[in-house]
């Protein structure tokens, strides 16, 4: 995991409540709201398309969600955009019908990518409708919440 | 694909570009379809669940969570269900405020599936990605009609994904008249540009296949029927949404979680963009029958795959209407219709993007739910999603596996099936003995 030396303008959880690990996003986005001075906080329960738009004017962007890449739940995932390559067979979790990998790939072709995007992935196990998250899931999240945390008081500072 | 006992099965996640999660198997023998079954989760039983007991207030904004594409749909369904159970009705600015919100939850959707998630089936494409890569401006084009969508849901609703401003009898706060306003230069683009992606679209094989389809949809007398209306359909039906139940039913399939709906003794039916154009064509604009016939388009559509234009020719009337409110908006003196908790019960039904979405409450004295019952257009439309497979399937046996996997996907997504808006990989298995 990198850190930035540079405060990030937006943080976006990505999620969807009542969905079991698939809230982990708006989990993070939720713990963080209003611990980290100057860096907007956003829920996000859309589609891919409407996300591509949401970090316009931003240059720095945090993407919080869930992934499935075989790996145990509770496995925090970073990549860095641009630099880093999504893997392949990486679904994530929590955008639907157009989802964050093919916002994020649509975001590189038409140049909208900001300056610099850090995508924190969860890995999720169940997703059923009323289920709670996973115990591996819920540590994951606070883990993430005090990394980021941390990372951004380190940046202010 | 793996060789087994000479049956050969294909498992791929093929549908990740439908939301939700669900599954077609497919067994092939003897060159006839032996069993076919088009398999989804999550029927909006939990929803239902959970909103016993809680107070009539609550209702849309819960059910607004079972989709995050068309979650307007559930609001304005379930707050017409309440507004019915507690004896009021939201007339004038605020209907048409309302109307508005709608065009834009149409035209964001309708964006989406059409040029981002349909489309690449007809150009041979995997996804809107190599779409861009080859034409990046009818990508631009798409995005920001897509974003006017979610722009009006963010101005009228507060947010530009799940509207935050909406409640039973109106809205918490009423946009200010400037703002809304202000959405006129960028519809006024939006008409050609909607007019554009048609012609554009127009062109592509649509494969041969037609079927004369029983469509249902909502019918107003005096406009294309998004809000409200009765219930007709292209046999004769035409019964008050209040009736809903005693015309239409949901049963448990073996193979599936979801309730496959079902009308009068078991009979398929089509809901959506088509079942609409089809029995409300005489309603729509002139700019927008024009459009539709310089597609190629009928005033009735029987083809399934050109559901794709029918998309877009709604996209082009959603525009023009949400101009039209646009220009003709002032503040309305109250935001809101009050209402006083009492026992009733009530019905909603309203033309979500991909077809009728209805909802009935039943209230005791305090305005707590006693019932729930949600109807959502997915469901109504699985019957007749595996008709059409099927049908697809018999007049394509001979393509090899992966085209027909192919053409069984674009089937599927002719009806841009919400299946839960969760979790999202279908599979899809074909066994040939």
């Amino acid at each position: 995991m990198s850190s930035g030396s540079r405060q990030p303008g937006l943080l976006i959880g990505i999620g969807t409540d009542y969905r079991g690990d698939d809230q982990a996003g708006l989990e993070v986005a939720r713990r963080l709201r209003g611990r980290t001075a100057g860096v907007e906080v956003r829920e996000f329960s859309g589609d891919g398309a409407v996300l591509l738009e949401s970090w316009a004017g931003h240059d720095r962007v945090i993407l919080v969600d869930v992934c499935r890449s075989g790996a145990p739940a509770g496995t925090l995932h970073h990549w860095r955009l641009p630099g880093d390559s999504l893997p392949a067979a990486l679904r994530l979790g929590s955008s639907h019908a157009f989802g964050l990998a093919e916002a994020l790939a649509l975001a590189g072709t038409l140049g909208r990518l900001p300056v610099r995007l850090d995508l924190h992935a969860i890995e999720g196990a169940r997703f059923g409708l009323g289920e709670a998250m996973s115990p591996a899931v819920e540590r994951a999240v606070e883990a993430l919440v005090a990394q980021l945390t941390a990372q951004l008081e380190q940046a202010e500072g | 694909m793996s060789e087994r006992s000479g049956t050969r099965t294909i498992k791929v996640d093929a549908l990740a570009r439908v939301e939700g999660e669900g599954a077609l198997y497919l067994r092939v023998k003897d060159g006839a379809i032996r069993d076919l079954k088009f398999r989804i989760f999550e029927p909006p039983r939990f929803f239902e669940a959970l909103l016993a007991g809680r107070g009539y207030a609550e209702a849309p904004d819960i059910t607004a969570r079972i989709c995050g594409i068309c979650p307007v749909a559930y609001i304005l369904s379930a707050s017409h269900a309440m507004e019915q159970a507690l004896g009021i009705r939201v007339t004038g600015p605020l209907r048409d405020l309302r109307r508005l919100l709608y065009c834009g939850e149409w035209i964001e959707s309708h964006v989406l599936h059409a040029a981002m998630l349909h489309a690449p089936d007809f150009l041979g494409l995997d996804d809107a990605l190599q779409i861009a890569q080859r034409d990046p401006q009818l990508v631009r084009t798409a995005l920001r009609l897509k974003k006017l969508g979610n722009t009006i849901l963010e101005v009228v609703g507060g947010r530009a994904v799940h509207p935050v401003n909406t409640r039973v009898g109106g809205f918490y706060r009423a946009p200010g008249r400037a703002r809304v306003r202000a959405l006129a230069p960028e519809l006024e683009w939006a008409l050609e540009a909607s007019a554009t992606l048609l012609r554009a679209f127009a062109g592509f094989d649509f494969p041969d296949y037609t079927h004369d389809y029983t469509c249902v949809s909502l019918r107003h007398p005096d406009e294309y029927a998004i809000t409200e209306g009765r219930l007709v359909s292209n046999r004769g039906m035409d019964i008050a949404i209040d009736a809903f139940l005693d015309h239409f039913g949901e049963e448990h399939v073996a193979h599936s979680n979801a309730l496959h709906g079902y009308l009068g003794a078991g009979e398929p039916y089509l809901v959506g963009p088509i079942a609409r154009y089809n029995n409300n064509f005489d309603q729509l604009t002139p700019l927008a029958q024009g459009a539709a016939r310089e597609a190629g388009l009928g005033p009735v559509v029987n083809n399934p795959y050109q559901s794709l234009l029918v998309r877009l020719v709604e996209t082009l009337y959603a525009c023009e209407e949400a101009l039209r409110l646009v220009r003709a908006y002032e503040e309305p003196d109250a935001a809101c219709v009050e209402a006083a908790p009492r026992a009733g019960v009530g019905h909603g039904c309203t033309e979500a993007p991909r077809g009728i979405c209805y909802h009935r409450y039943a209230l005791d004295e305090a305005g707590h739910i006693l019932e729930a019952r949600i109807v959502p257009p997915t469901s109504q439309n699985q019957k007749q999603i595996e008709d059409d497979l099927r049908g697809v399937v018999e007049r394509n046996l001979a393509l090899p596996d992966e085209q027909l996997k192919l053409r069984c996907e674009q089937t599927i997504r002719n009806y841009d099936p919400c299946i839960s808006c969760a979790t999202h990989f279908l599979e899809l298995t074909v066994d040939r003995e």
